[in-house]
């Protein structure tokens, strides 16, 4: 301690002040060590660990393209479900959440339980899906009960709202919304659109507070041509029609001859796309499309049209059909019901549906221009495309037809065609000869855009005249041949009846057949064509003019209707209906082929008059006479008034009127004639 | 006022080195000046970076109502998805049809009871009328 004593103080505190210095200096070296060691040794493991517990990467599912019909209405689309989920890493007591789930769903059977056991039971699991496409409502229930592991995530669930309307056209999607039948298969890449992806940030709580995210590009919206009333329609006859007929089954197939577009395509029986699972395959089929028959006599119009165009005949031309029966070697062929028709016209070798008529007519045309005919009118190709799994048909190539094909082709045997193809050929017929490329996609729509697909004229089948005589021939079928049942009052309707052998086990049944009916009306300006099949009835009758025809007459009455074509058979004297303030000239319309329009008048409210055009003196005057008063802006004649003319007049209401001057530049002078 | 110990320094005073003489420093107004200048500047500085780290603070609260205004439209989508569902599911020709024949027992009109009018729509004006010039 004298040591100290004699130490100056200033020393002391010097000295200690540097240890604390030093000290403070290692402790400001090693917090600058450890952040240097942090921010730049251990920088990118660091930073890939706070992402990874920060960031969250997650896709981003397009919606689904709507399908709509011509009108708009529409016929699929998707709408956002939930998939129930479990983790079964997490779950101590698989039966008790088993119990709680089933609890919710309400339904589950018995091998859906042991299934889901299975799964919660897998402990290594990170995730089992339990059940997917589930509705909100069920999925809010769930998580209201907050069962432990189990969660639910969003999935888009496809619906179709019409349940069996036009199932066959639209198809179906599997469970990851990819289509596999239909409309829905053939157009997937269009309708289904692009996935985007979300780059999100979330807190300790798993909530996110950032988020970035490429947008996911939904699929195009699909117009198709058919039109949903026409459609129900064509479904409701057919199935009346197959009922009262005991039959296996049946198509129809209603199409626009002018344009290629189809406007029903019916197949009975039919499914329910939103429980395609219900069904056996062979009920999912698309009759229409992709299976063929033999048409029986309605490929006689193939042969006529041939014949006609190719000069052999005309339509009031003889064909010997005496005897009734034709021979080829050990085969041989006889009329419908026995007949005997003897010698007999072109014309009535349809209308009556002749055999050995159209065999006559067959095998003068030869297997090389009968074989062109038969190509031109769209067998043996595929001529859809919007559809999966259309068949070409069955057609051997000319070149190996004998006497015998030739024969069974002319009346619609050895043939096998759809019936698309079976409209789309007579669809030629109607619109003058001009072969149409069936179609059933009117548009594409995506955002505010619209791409519609043209109407495409393949090749020109017949002449126009070659059509007109056919015409004219299809209408006595109808009028007074084999398709009376068809006729539809009012209207002139052409067609043509089929009534072919099925062929069971290899060999032409005597019991069963596919009864058709093909036509179309108005027949001087179609607007529809129409095919009727119904396969094997068994109720007593089985020829295409009693089974068929009448189906297609209910069809195409209620297609009238709805497209709203005046009768074209003795029309009523059309009736004009006009206040009575106004004069009006009368304006006949053009469907009218004769007798004086009856005029109704009809006292009713004044309404505003339409002045546009005139002076603005003249207007202000007519304007006045019904009590309004008038606002003038501008100055010469009328271009605009408000309210419209024909409005009703409001009382206390001014009406504007805009005026502007117009001037007329005159004609520039001709030039002047050469010297 | 302490008690001092007497030093002797190398002159050999006697009086005591701790006289009573309290300076009072003259104020330099100059140097204050200068000082309330960088309190000022480090007043803003500082508010600078207060209101930089307050929006700092504020992005995530931003994010978490972008995020629950996200959700409520991906809601509302979802809703008009269901009542487009349900507009089209009502508006089912087969629904229409039974419910027509069953509760209304409205039956199909036969061909003479069923008219077509055509409708007859007169050419629409024209937008503009000339006239002659006197």
């Amino acid at each position: 301690m004298a040591e100290t004593k004699d130490r100056p103080w200033n020393v002391t505190v010097r000295e200690r002040v540097l240890v604390a210095a030093l000290l403070c200096a290692v402790w400001g070296v090693a917090i600058e060590a450890r952040l240097a060691y942090l921010q730049i040794y251990r920088h990118d493991a660091l930073q890939a660990k706070a992402q990874g517990q920060v960031n969250r990467r997650s896709p981003l599912e397009p919606r689904r393209g709507d399908i709509v019909d011509r009108g708009g209405r529409t016929l699929a689309l998707s709408v956002e479900a939930a998939s129930i989920y479990a983790v079964p890493s997490q779950i101590t007591d698989p039966a008790a959440v088993l119990e709680a789930v089933c609890w919710v769903l309400g339904d589950c059977t018995a091998k859906e339980r042991q299934d889901y056991l299975e799964r919660l039971k897998k402990k290594k699991k990170g995730y089992a899906a339990l059940r997917r496409k589930v509705s909100l409502q069920v999925a809010s229930l769930l998580e209201a009960q907050a069962i432990p592991a189990v969660g639910v995530q969003p999935e888009p669930k496809r619906w179709y709202p019409n349940r069996d309307l036009a199932a066959h056209v639209l198809g179906y999607v599997n469970l990851d919304n990819v289509g596999v039948s239909g409309i829905e298969q053939s157009f997937n890449s269009k309708i289904s659109g692009r996935p985007g992806s979300a780059f999100f940030e979330v807190d300790a709580n798993e909530k996110a507070f950032s988020r970035v995210e490429r947008s996911p590009v939904p699929g195009d919206t699909l117009e198709l041509t058919l039109d949903s009333y026409l459609q129900f329609v064509a479904e409701r006859e057919l199935q009346a029609g197959v009922t009262a007929n005991a039959a296996a089954g049946g198509s129809v197939v209603v199409m626009d001859p002018r344009s290629g577009e189809i406007l029903a395509l019916a197949n009975y029986p039919s499914f329910n796309p939103n429980r395609y699972g219900d069904y056996p395959e062979d009920q999912l089929r698309n009759r229409a499309v992709q299976e063929i028959y033999e048409p029986g006599s309605t490929f006689k119009v193939v042969t006529a049209s041939a014949a006609i165009e190719e000069r052999m005949f005309g339509p009031d031309d003889m064909v010997d059909a005496s005897a009734g029966v034709w021979r080829s070697g050990s085969r041989t062929v006889r009329e419908a019901k026995d007949h005997n028709y003897g010698v007999l016209s072109f014309t009535d070798v349809i209308v009556k549906s002749s055999n050995v008529g159209a065999i006559k007519v067959g095998l003068s045309l030869g297997a090389e221009r009968l074989g062109r005919y038969v190509h031109r009118f769209g067998f043996g190709t595929k001529v859809f495309g919007d559809l999966p799994g259309e068949t070409r048909g069955m057609l051997a190539d000319s070149s190996l037809w004998g006497p015998g094909t030739i024969a069974s082709i002319s009346m619609g045997y050895e043939v096998g065609v759809t019936p698309v193809q079976m409209a789309a050929a007579v669809s030629a017929v109607a619109n003058g000869g001009a072969y149409m490329k069936p179609r059933i996609v009117k548009a594409l729509r995506r955002g505010t855009a619209r791409a519609e697909v043209t109407p495409q004229e393949l090749r020109r089948a017949i002449a126009p005249d070659t059509a007109a005589s056919l015409v004219t021939i299809m209408e006595q079928v109808v009028e007074r041949g084999t398709g009376k049942a068809a006729q539809v009052p009012g209207y002139t309707v052409a067609g043509k009846t089929g009534t072919a052998s099925m062929l069971v086990g290899g060999r032409y049944s005597a019991t069963d057949y596919h009864a058709s009916f093909i036509g179309f009306l108005p027949s001087r300006q179609p607007a529809i064509a129409i095919l009727v099949l119904v396969d094997a009835p068994h109720a007593g009758r089985h020829y295409g003019g009693d089974v068929a025809a009448p189906i297609f007459k209910k069809i195409a009455e209620a297609a009238m209707r709805h497209l709203r074509i005046a009768p074209t058979l003795n029309p009523s004297v059309p009736v004009l209906v006009r206040a009575a303030a106004e004069p009006v000239e009368a304006v006949m319309p053009a469907s009218n082929t004769g007798g004086a329009p009856r005029v109704d008048v009809v006292t009713g409210p004044p309404t505003v008059p339409d002045v546009r055009g005139l002076a603005a003196r003249e207007a202000i005057r007519r304007l006045a006479r019904l009590g309004l008063v008038a606002r003038v802006t501008g100055s010469g004649t009328v271009i605009d008034q408000d309210p419209a003319a024909g409005s009703p007049i409001e009382p206390g209401r001014a009406c504007r009127l805009w005026l502007e001057r117009l001037i007329i530049t005159p004609p520039p002078a001709p030039p002047a004639p050469p010297q | 006022m302490a008690r001092t110990r007497p030093v002797t320094d190398a002159i050999g005073f006697a009086v005591p080195k701790d006289v009573q003489n309290h300076p009072v420093r003259e104020l330099d107004r100059v140097r204050q000046r200068e000082l309330w200048w960088w309190v000022l500047v480090v007043s803003v500085l500082a508010a600078g970076l207060l209101l930089l780290a307050w929006q700092q603070g504020q992005w995530p609260t931003i994010g978490y109502r972008m995020n629950a205004m996200r959700k409520e439209a991906v809601a509302l989508e979802a809703e008009r998805l269901q009542l487009l569902l349900e507009e089209a599911t009502l508006r089912s020709p087969q629904r229409i049809e039974e419910m027509a024949t069953t509760q209304l027992h409205m039956v199909v009109p036969t061909q003479t009871e069923a008219v077509v009018l055509e409708r007859v729509r007169q050419a629409a004006q024209p937008s503009r009328t000339l006239v002659a010039r006197r």
